[in-house]
């Protein structure tokens, strides 16, 4: 038997001891593991009215101008956070990290 | 058994090291599967691509004798996957910068493992012979937390695996990642 399946063959015995002792812990096992959260994009839909459209211009050229190229989405997203806290933003804000998992 | 690949820090090989180590325990006839937590889903882009069906993405109605969990960089979203694992894996780079940051994902976990779970540290892309590598069980002593002993080396090999699987690997790279899941699953 060379060594590595002599590797292995320790790595499958210690493995199913570590499942056997766990069997006796139910805390810890597979199935209580959260459901994998859907990563699918859920399509966000807003109107940007012809204001928006020349502040999101405005945002851009100002990152750009810093060097940083960003897209429409991203400027969205910095118009959001930049502006004052209200319910409605909080709930578009929401769906956003939603769609793409992400702050 | 759930085992947890985190790291507050990006590109310390969290899922690099999820998909293969996965990868040794189907090689040792384990049913094994990767449940990747990252949004990124490279993991999930990676077990798609791979040739080799030995891992699976992680399916919560079948049964399988591992599930590995790869996690973002982000402590906010890792909440969800430490109260089931049996243990949770610090990967980190043997460099000051992700030794700190392991530190604080440490202290930052800890309270919310199960009372039962292990906290270890496995050192990725490690250059044998030099004289951090010789102090990295020193380092991993000044964080706290138990360092497994096998070291996993830089090898391009490593990043072949993405695209060409298991058989990427060579005997000594197959070794060192039988040697690293094997001290992972052993009390």
């Amino acid at each position: 038997m060379t060594k590595k399946n002599t590797l292995q063959d320790r790595l499958a015995r210690s493995l199913d001891q570590m499942n056997k002792r766990e069997a006796k812990a139910p805390s810890v096992s597979p199935a209580s593991l959260p459901p994998v959260i859907d990563r699918k994009c859920k399509k966000l839909s807003i109107s940007l009215f012809q204001t928006d459209i020349a502040k999101l211009d405005g945002i851009r050229s100002f990152m750009e101008a810093t060097g940083q190229r960003i897209s429409i989405s991203q400027a969205i997203k910095l118009a959001l956070r930049t502006a004052p806290l209200s319910k409605d933003l909080a709930e578009a804000m929401a769906a956003i990290r939603a769609e793409d998992g992400r702050a | 058994m759930n085992i947890l690949l985190c790291n507050g820090k990006g590109g310390t090989g969290k899922t690099t090291l999820s998909v293969l180590l996965a990868h040794a325990l189907a090689e040792a006839g384990k049913k094994v599967a990767v449940l990747d937590r990252d949004p990124q889903g490279t993991a999930t882009k990676w077990l798609q691509e791979c040739e080799s069906k030995k891992v699976v993405l992680y399916d919560h109605a079948s049964k399988h004798d591992a599930v590995f969990i790869d996690t973002p960089p982000r402590l906010d979203m890792l909440a969800p996957s430490l109260g089931s694992c049996s243990v949770a894996v610090l990967v980190c780079s043997p460099s000051p910068a992700d030794i700190w940051t392991t530190r604080d994902t440490a202290e930052s976990i800890r309270p919310h493992l199960p009372s039962k779970a292990r906290l270890r540290i496995l050192f990725n892309g490690v250059h044998a012979n030099t004289v951090l590598a010789r102090e990295l069980p020193d380092l991993a002593k000044r964080i706290g937390v138990k360092a497994l002993t096998t070291t996993i080396s830089r090898r391009q090999c490593y990043q072949h695996a993405a695209l060409l699987g298991w058989s990427a690997l060579d005997l000594a790279a197959r070794e060192e990642l039988f040697k690293a899941a094997l001290e992972i699953v052993t009390e």
